[in-house]
């Protein structure tokens, strides 16, 4: 048994950019080029890196949505492509997702009711006490309970997003794999979002892997940090030295173009 | 405000503001009503199928007694341009339900499974697309023979693969949404995953398309039985009429004339009607009307 609970052994992933006639792949591209990473039980990691260097693939392949070219997933020490029955149930149960836009993360057909519901009903957690559960799933997000009466289309983003999280929380997971939350919301409600993040964290001891493009963002939310460029991970640290003492050319510039956006802050505001 | 696909029932309220889709759902409706009643309110329903053969009542011009005239063989025009209307709607109604059923069957099982059985299912699409489908709708008329439920058949093999193209495309984006991903990761079982969250968000175009192809449908039936591949006389149909009565043109005018105009008011009304669902469908127009006040 090992220590981690989530690991990327060697991972490489390719996209088509051109199909053959029979569906075959003519030209690729490398969005994951042999990434190994380790997650630790009750750590909170953070994803850093700008669009295209493969830290939303990463997280889908933790989430089991891609499937690696070569390398492996692992869940507590095993693959996840050889889990079978009960304990691929369990590991589909214990990561969960939160994507960037939470509008385009809901059904539009569906009230939030149901599909919570329908989340709840395959995961076997409902039975007799299924509206309570609903109900603590809405006050664990800090939403009101009539929300669960509407359409995404009619909620607010940061509302939607919270309907999201619950949606994952609502498998009682371990880990969850947060790709950009706030990238798509308003300053005020970003904020809020990461506060709620912060508690739910406390509440129910889960894992964190928190991806943005924001290293301000991912500063905050995590203790451990990774710096991926070009589908590679080219720094990896505790997130006070990766912010501190930057090695890499790559994290250096981030950091100076955050220290340039504060100053440029400040100078407007005095 | 309500789930998205029950904005269906509003589509009549809207038609409020939509003048010539309400002068179009008017004609449809007439149009139903006079095809569901035609045997009980035509004047010679025994006419329709050219039972009784009047010499001595041939041909005879627009009068009291027959306001749209009579045939070469003494039948009375109006009555069977009356009792015609429940075949092009009968046609229209099962051609365009039936290709929408087979295209979305095709669409979502190439569009959700993919490979090799997608890329085969949506080659002979193509190859169905290849060619007009009308003269796909003769050629398959021709070998299965005259009949209503031919003509039906053949229609529905050229049509289908419309319907097919349209759900396949929207399958194939709705499927890499976000929300079926995360409805993946919840751990939700494929077919809740296919009813619930591809079907119904992949139906609209070729919902759209259904209602605007019904006059097209009512015209392609009419013409295959114009140029003899349709269905059997003497069978009340308009473009079977329409070409009886042909050759007497110049001299018979009301014979042609009459079939051909009620032909013209349905697909008039069907497609004035698909255009105001279009619109309708349009979420922008919606947002429009809602910000005037219109309620729907």
């Amino acid at each position: 048994m090992t220590r981690y609970l989530l690991e990327a052994l060697n991972v490489s992933v390719y996209y088509a950019l051109k199909r053959g006639l029979l569906g075959g792949a003519i030209y690729d591209v490398k969005a994951l080029d042999d990434v190994t990473l380790r997650i630790e039980e009750g750590e909170s990691l953070g994803i850093v890196g700008e669009s295209g260097s493969g830290k939303s693939t990463l997280a889908k392949c933790f989430a089991g949505l891609i499937k690696p070219a070569s390398g492996k997933i692992m869940y507590k020490g095993r693959d996840i492509y050889s889990l079978k029955g009960e304990d691929y149930r369990e590991y589909r149960r214990s990561v969960q997702i939160v994507f960037q836009n939470p509008h385009t993360s809901l059904n539009p057909m569906m009230r939030v009711r149901d599909t919570l519901k329908d989340v709840l009903k395959a995961s076997g957690k409902w039975g007799k006490d299924g509206e309570r559960k609903l109900a603590e799933l809405m006050k664990a997000v800090g939403l009101r309970e009539d929300i669960l009466n509407m359409y995404p289309m009619e909620l607010s983003g940061g509302q939607a997003q919270r309907v999201a999280i619950a949606r994952a929380l609502a498998v009682e997971p371990k880990v969850l794999i947060l790709d950009e939350p706030t990238s798509a919301l308003d300053v005020s409600v970003q904020a809020q979002i990461l506060e709620l993040l912060k508690s739910l964290k406390k509440t129910y001891g889960l894992t964190y892997v928190f991806i943005s493009h924001d290293i301000a963002v991912v500063r905050y939310m995590s203790d451990r940090i990774v710096v991926m460029h070009k589908g590679k991970i080219v720094e990896e640290g505790p997130s006070s030295d990766i912010i501190e003492n930057p090695k890499h050319e790559y994290t250096r510039s981030l950091i100076r173009d955050l220290i340039k956006l504060y100053a440029h802050i400040e100078e407007i505001s005095t | 405000m309500t789930a998205p696909w029950k904005s269906l029932l509003h589509f009549i309220p809207y038609l409020k503001s939509d003048v010539l889709g309400l002068f179009g759902l008017t004609v449809i409706a007439a149009f139903i009503l006079v095809g569901i009643t035609a045997p009980y309110i035509v004047p010679y329903p025994e006419d329709a199928w050219g039972s009784t053969y009047n010499v001595e009542r041939r041909l005879q011009p627009p009068s009291r007694s027959h306001i749209f005239g009579t045939d070469e063989y003494g039948r009375d025009v109006f009555s069977r341009v009356v009792l015609a209307s429940r075949f092009s709607l009968i046609i229209a109604v099962s051609v365009v339900t039936l290709s929408l059923i087979i295209g979305i069957l095709v669409g979502l099982i190439a569009g959700y499974w993919g490979g090799p059985l997608a890329t085969t299912l949506m080659r002979v699409t193509d190859m169905f697309l290849a060619f007009p489908s009308l003269l796909l709708a003769i050629a398959f008329a021709s070998i299965l023979g005259r009949g209503l439920f031919n003509l039906i058949i053949a229609l529905t093999i050229a049509w289908w693969p419309w319907y097919a193209r349209l759900v396949y495309v929207q399958v194939n984006s709705v499927k890499n949404m976000p929300y079926v991903e995360a409805a993946r990761v919840s751990g939700l079982s494929s077919t809740t995953i296919l009813v619930k969250y591809i079907l119904p968000n992949s139906l609209t175009p070729a919902t759209i398309q259904a209602f605007l192809d019904m006059g097209g449908a009512v015209l392609e039936a009419a013409a295959l039985s114009f140029v003899g591949v349709g269905v059997k006389p003497p069978t009340p149909e308009w473009g079977l009429m329409i070409s009886e009565g042909w050759h007497l043109i110049g001299t018979a005018w009301w014979v042609s004339l009459f079939p051909g105009l009620a032909l013209f008011f349905t697909v008039l009304g069907f497609n004035l009607l698909g255009d105001a669902f279009r619109e309708y469908s349009n979420p922008k127009t919606r947002r429009l009307l809602e910000s005037r006040g219109v309620k729907l």
